[in-house]
Order: structure tokens, then C-alpha cells, then sequence
């Protein structure tokens, strides 16, 4: 069942004649886990307070289970934990004091906040000033999911922790998921979005660029091939290719190609080239997600 | 929206306290002098009367009463200036910020991430404001009050707490000025607080000045300072103008405030 979804969405800033996002069309489903991706100033923050009613669209719209955002906010927002990027905490507080404030707002299991609080060996008692980025970031986590909330928001959720805390971290939204919890993440991190992840889209100046699932077995996410031309000049007759998809250029005559269908298309085409040397590699999210960010440099 | 203002009362202990403090020592100091000066009455009479009528004017506001008399003292010495000069301090600094200093540091979000309105926070804030105006506001109240009383000051204590209503009134339209400014627009730093503030200073100076040249007069009419005479306040006289212009300029902001808070996007 679809939780999150976005249709056309797009912001323009005031001043701006570019829009830092979109016509976005997004969906995350009960239980997925959507990475989110993308360069700074991509329009993941953006879209990320969009979702949240911080910040009102331009144009299109957003539904969280079923029921307009724009009119239904303060409903919906029951429903939903959210962890701001740069988490900034009251800092003349203790961690406990906020999360007590918060709980108030909306109750919490108390027994789940207390778990968290044991596994993320969160420092309670001291103000938040006195913390390091890392112990805010646990605060500030424990906050995001202490209701145990139907959605999940989370903005660079692991900023700042350490390996351990993120294994923490990583376990305690895979329970969410598990437990039915719809969870959107943005992360700079690819090997935490292959980790985790169900599915991941690769937003580019606003746009969504790509989507795809991540597989359980081994994430690796698909193939590509290196060819050598023994005329450099041929390099230019890729790209009227109907079945190659231009990857990336390594230098006059190597470049990285992949079959946009077919594969048998793809090799005869292929092969009407003058190549030296044909090889095949496997690519993981992180030579993906630079793939898609060198194109149309 | 009661946790909200509990939470935001309880991190404004400090500041409460301290405010508190400082006029409370402020007023009784000042009362402390009256009955050296009431003594020599005569003395001081002929003296003030003396002085230039522009420099009478900062002080009093154009009030007729003589300065050594207790209305006149009062007037002179706290409730024209000295206790609207501490109170819009904090007025309008609380006021313009207590908002938009969530808003920049983004713990506003935390807040707004929960099943909150817009409106509802805003409320809360309103509320949290002024509760926090209002403490020390009371408490002052009371030493003005108490101490009248141990100096034998001869001033109706019902006309004392008519002016300070009054005064209360007056420093909270400053303070929502800068609250409505700065939820309006956020980005604008200080914006709200320095508008109050120079729109307090402006109407100070017009209204002190105002008898002297009948331009200023016309402008002085602008503002609330105009309105605010506490020796009419402390004689027992209520002003309407004040009444309705305090009231009308506080459904001004408030109005803004919430429209604006609503449609814009957080910074």
C-alpha cells in the first residue's frame, strides 16, 4: 500500500528561475525503506520539508495515506517521526528534559523510548551543549522514532555517529520496516543506502533522475562494459547507438557503455566497432550514483 | 498547547527572574528618594519649574502636576519613562524573538513535526509571551504597591493598578509589533525588534516634544506613546483613546501575525 506520495511536486524559491525541485513523482510504500540521494543542493532537503508541511509547494501535490497534506497536516503529522538534517536541539537542555517535552506532544511507548535511550547509550543528564555532534545526533534520533511512528522522515539521519551507533541505527529502522513503517532517508552514504535500503531514486537538480530497487541478495545493481576503440574517432557512432547507453568517457578510445534493452541488440551493435579490447564489469550504487551525476556535466 | 507554554515559561526561568529583579530594585530605589525630596518640596518646586519646558517634557510627557507631587513623581520618575523604557526592553526583545530563535536554530521543527497546527503553535507562543511579560509586570506592580505604602507616598492604590494595567497594555502592543514583523518575516533579522523599537523611540520623543511645534503634535498622534498619560492614569482617569488604539493595534498584529504565520514557508 502506497503511504508517501507526491505528484508533480515542484518549489521555486523566491528569487530563484530555477526550481530547486521538480515535478517529483515519488511513492514509498508500508514497510520500504526509500533512500533518497542525491549531491548537495540537489533538492533532497527540499523535498524532505515539503513532506513535512515546512515549506508549501509551488505546484503539485502531496498525499500521505491517502489524505491531502495541504489540508489534513496537523493529522497527518501525528502519524509521522521526522529527524531534521543538522539536527539542532534546545541547547540549554538535557536530552532528557526534550525528550520528555516531546513526548507530551504525542505519546510514546515508553518502554520502546527506554530501549532506545539503553542502545543508543544516549547521555540523558547533561545539556546539549555540552554533547558532542555525535550524542546529539542520538538524541535527536530517539526523538524521530520513539513513537514508533507509521512514517519516518529522516534527513542524514547518520551524521555524525560512529560505526556502531549506525549499526544501531540501521537495526532500529529495519524493526520499523519490519513492524509496517514507511520510511524515507536521505544519505550522501551509499554504501549505508545499499545496506538498507529497498529502493533508492537519485535526485539532480530537482529532478528525479532515477529508481531502482536494491536487491537483497548481493546489491549489486547491473552491468556495464569497458570497450577499447582501436580508432578513437569511432567513439562518436556510440552515441547514435539505438541499444547503448553512453556511460562515461575514460579517455580518447576506452569509455563505458551499457545496453539500454537488449543485450543481444546491444552486442551486434556493439560489435560493429572496431574494438581492441571488450570487457564487462559490475557496478555497485556508489559507481551508479556517479554515473548519473558525471552525465550531462 | 499547555506543554508548549509550560516548556517555553520553564526555559525563560532566568530571564523572568532577572527582569524581575532588576526593576523591582529600579522602582524601589526610586521611591526610596521621594522622601528626601518630599521635605524640601519648596525647594525642589522652584527648582524643576526652572528648567527648560523641552527637558520637563522628556521626563513628563507634558503632564501638569508638579514633579514633587506624588502623582507628579510617579509620572516623572517611573511611569513615563523609566518603567516603559525596562518593560519595552523586554517586550519587544521577547517578543520579536520568541519565534524566530526556534525558527533559526530549526527546533521549531521538532515541535511542528508533531500533530500541531500552525495556529495552535502560534497561540502557544502568544500565551507563552505573555505570561512571561506578565510576571514581572505583577511582581513590580506589587513593590510599586508595597512600597508607596512604606514611604507613605499619598497615591490611591486602585489608581496604581489602573496605571499599571495601563502600562501593561501599552508595552505588550510594542512587543506584538515585533512579534507580528518577525513571524511575518523571519529572514529579515531583527527586523521586528528594531521597527518596535524605533517606533517606541519616535513616539517618546514626539509626545515629549509634542507642544512645542504643532507638526509634531499632528505626528506624535500616530502613536500609542501619544495616548499613554500616566498621570491622567494615576489620578484615576481611564483614556479611551489610549483604550481603543492599544486594543485596535493589538487585533492589527495579532492578525497579521497569524495570517502570515500560516501561508509562509519556515526559514
Amino acid at each position: 500500500m502506497e503511504i508517501i506520495e507526491t505528484n508533480l511536486l515542484t518549489k521555486y524559491y523566491t528569487k530563484q528561475s530555477t526550481p530547486a525541485v521538480k515535478d517529483l513523482n515519488l511513492s514509498i510504500k508500508t514497510g520500504e525503506i526509500y533512500g533518497f540521494l542525491g549531491a548537495n543542493g540537489a533538492g533532497k532537503t527540499t523535498t524532505i520539508r515539503m513532506l513535512m508541511d515546512f515549506i508549501r509547494p509551488t505546484s503539485g501535490n502531496i498525499t500521505v495515506f491517502g489524505l491531502n497534506l495541504k489540508t489534513n497536516s496537523a493529522n497527518i503529522r501525528d502519524q509521522i517521526g521526522y529527524l531534521p538534517g543538522e539536527a539542532k536541539l534546545y541547547s540549554d537542555a538535557t536530552g532528557s528534559q526534550i525528550l520528555d517535552f516531546l513526548s507530551s506532544l504525542r505519546p510514546v511507548n515508553k518502554n520502546y523510548r527506554k530501549q532506545l535511550e539503553r542502545n543508543f547509550q544516549a547521555e540523558l543528564n547533561r545539556p546539549i551543549e555540552e554533547l558532542s555532534k555525535g550524542n546529539r545526533q542520538k538524541i535527536a534520533i530517539i526523538q524521530a522514532l520513539m513513537s514508533q511512528p507509521k512514517v519516518l522522515i529522516l534527513d542524514e539521519p547518520t551524521s555524525g555517529l560512529d560505526p556502531l551507533m549506525q549499526d544501531i541505527f540501521y537495526d532500529a529502522i529495519t524493526d520499523l520496516a519490519n513492524y509496517g513503517t514507511a520510511i524515507l532517508m536521505s544519505s550522501h552514504n551509499l554504501n549505508e543506502a545499499q545496506k538498507i535500503c529497498h529502493r533508492i531514486g537519485i535526485i539532480k537538480n530537482g529532478s528525479l533522475i532515477h529508481q531502482q530497487s536494491i536487491s537483497q541478495d548481493n546489491k549489486i545493481t547491473s552491468e556495464i562494459y569497458k570497450i577499447k576503440l582501436s580508432i578513437p574517432k569511432d567513439i562518436d557512432k556510440i552515441k547514435k547507438f539505438k541499444h547503448v547507453s553512453f556511460v562515461s568517457k575514460l579517455n580518447d578510445n576506452e569509455l563505458l557503455i551499457k545496453p539500454t534493452v537488449s543485450l543481444n541488440d546491444f552486442l551486434e551493435e556493439v560489435s560493429s566497432l572496431p574494438l581492441s579490447e571488450f570487457s564487462s564489469q559490475r557496478i555497485d550504487l556508489e559507481d551508479e550514483f556517479l554515473t548519473f551525476y558525471e552525465d550531462n556535466k | 498547547m499547555k506543554e508548549i507554554i509550560l516548556w517555553e515559561i520553564n526555559r525563560k526561568k532566568k530571564y523572568i527572574f532577572w527582569w524581575t529583579i532588576a526593576i523591582s530594585l529600579t522602582i524601589i530605589l526610586i521611591l526610596s528618594i521621594y522622601p528626601s525630596i518630599r521635605n524640601q518640596f519648596k525647594t525642589f518646586d522652584d527648582l524643576i519649574k526652572q528648567l527648560p519646558a523641552a527637558f520637563m517634557n522628556l521626563k513628563t510627557g507634558g503632564a501638569s502636576e508638579s514633579m514633587v507631587s506624588p502623582i507628579g513623581w510617579l509620572n516623572s520618575q517611573l511611569y513615563f519613562v523609566t518603567l516603559p523604557i525596562l518593560f519595552l526592553i523586554m517586550s519587544i526583545g521577547l517578543g520579536s524573538s520568541i519565534l524566530l530563535t526556534d525558527e533559526k536554530e530549526h527546533t521549531l521543527e521538532l515541535v511542528l513535526a508533531r500533530p500541531i497546527s500552525r495556529t495552535k503553535l502560534l497561540l502557544s507562543k502568544l500565551i507563552s509571551y505573555l505570561i512571561i511579560i506578565a510576571i514581572p509586570w505583577l511582581i513590580s506592580s506589587m513593590v510599586t504597591s508595597l512600597t508607596t505604602v512604606i514611604i507613605h507616598l499619598s497615591i490611591s492604590q486602585l489608581h496604581l493598578i489602573i496605571a499599571d494595567i495601563w502600562l501593561l497594555l501599552f508595552i505588550l502592543v510594542y512587543g506584538l509589533v515585533g512579534f507580528a514583523i518577525s513571524t511575518v518575516l523571519p529572514k529579515t533579522k531583527r527586523l521586528g525588534a528594531s521597527i518596535a523599537t524605533m517606533l517606541a523611540f519616535l513616539g517618546y520623543l514626539l509626545t515629549s516634544l509634542a507642544n512645542l511645534n504643532h507638526y509634531m503634535l499632528d505626528l506624535a498622534k500616530l502613536f500609542p506613546w501619544y495616548y499613554f498619560s500616566p498621570s491622567d492614569l494615576l489620578a484615576g482617569n481611564i483614556n479611551t483613546g489610549l483604550s481603543i488604539y492599544l486594543l485596535g493595534l493589538s487585533v492589527i498584529t495579532l492578525l497579521i501575525s497569524f495570517i502570515g504565520f500560516n501561508r509562509r514557508d519556515l526559514i
